[in-house]
């Protein structure tokens, strides 16, 4: 039979290697870098995703201003109109897109949160962490009825909302 | 209820693309007395100071969403009978109950276009 002592010792010496092990992967998580230095961690995924709403905006005020333009151009063809207000119309995709990437950036924020809580149990030493400075904005009274847009044929159709406004 | 194409109309959202849309689509179908705001709170401040005759608002907007919007617009004593309309991506069934039961006139499901909000208006107000 083994010695008790040399059993506790080797359990403690395989939790300590464990322990070891969650910390490196951890810190790989908050402080990765690509091949060329840039940030590749999930400190910048937020960072990230509020660019590709920046330049999808400003994009579509772009696609805008030129159907307005045309739409000002159009008096002796309203079919050129029609066109031009059919484009205004599909750049309501930003609204949508913008809607769900905020849906992704607070769950973002909630897995920053308990990433931030596993490296304090951890010790908290071994990496410098933002996910504090990322906390979720503040709460509305119906904010628990905010869903955001619908996967396709996850929400109701304007067909059945009609059904509901007789 | 009366309609009149230079009856003033508050839209309200967050995002300043989708004001811009609204706008533009109420142009086409024949209003052009339009205001903006982009949240209930800056809602609530235009409504106290200048008479609308329709408001047309986005769900999801903070700090003051339009559902509490609604809710205040139906509170006020000027303001109980105002029409309004939701236009928002929010289409839980749940969501559009909670909507009617507060009052709202009527619902759109974003992405819409000028049909859907012609059709929509002329269901608050009927044909024009």
């Amino acid at each position: 039979m083994p010695d008790q002592t040399q059993v506790m010792l080797e359990e403690v010496k395989r939790m300590a290697e464990f322990i070891a092990k969650a910390r490196g992967e951890v810190s790989a998580i908050m402080t990765a870098k690509d091949s060329a230095g840039a940030e590749k961690n999930i400190n910048h995924i937020a960072t990230e995703l509020k660019e590709v709403v920046r330049h999808t905006e400003e994009a579509t005020n772009t696609i805008m201003d030129h159907a307005e333009a045309l739409q000002r151009l159009s008096a002796s063809d309203p079919k050129v109109a029609e066109h031009a207000m059919g484009i205004m119309e599909a750049c309501s995709f930003q609204d949508i897109t913008g809607q769900r990437v905020k849906k992704v950036l607070q769950i973002v924020d909630q897995v920053e949160m308990r990433i931030d809580r596993l490296v304090s149990l951890l010790g908290g030493d071994f990496v410098t962490s933002q996910a504090a400075t990322l906390a979720t904005g503040t709460e509305r009274a119906d904010e628990h009825l905010m869903a955001g847009p619908q996967m396709k044929g996850g929400g109701v159709s304007q067909a059945d909302v009609d059904k509901l406004f007789p | 209820m009366a309609i009149s194409k230079s009856m003033p109309i508050l839209i309200v959202d967050d995002y300043k693309t989708m004001l811009r849309i609204v706008r533009g689509l109420l142009n086409q179908i024949g209003f052009s007395n339009i205001d903006e705001a982009t949240d209930g709170t800056a809602a609530l401040a235009l409504i106290s100071q200048k008479q609308y005759g329709l408001i047309i608002s986005d769900w999801n907007m903070e700090p003051m969403s339009g559902f509490e919007l609604l809710k205040k617009v139906r509170a006020g004593e000027k303001t109980r009978g105002l029409p309004f309309i939701m236009v928002t991506a929010e289409s839980k069934t749940e969501n559009v109950i909670l909507a009617k039961q507060a009052g709202v006139n009527n619902y759109i499901v974003k992405p819409f276009n000028a049909d859907t909000l012609k059709t929509k208006i002329e269901a608050v107000f009927g044909t024009f």
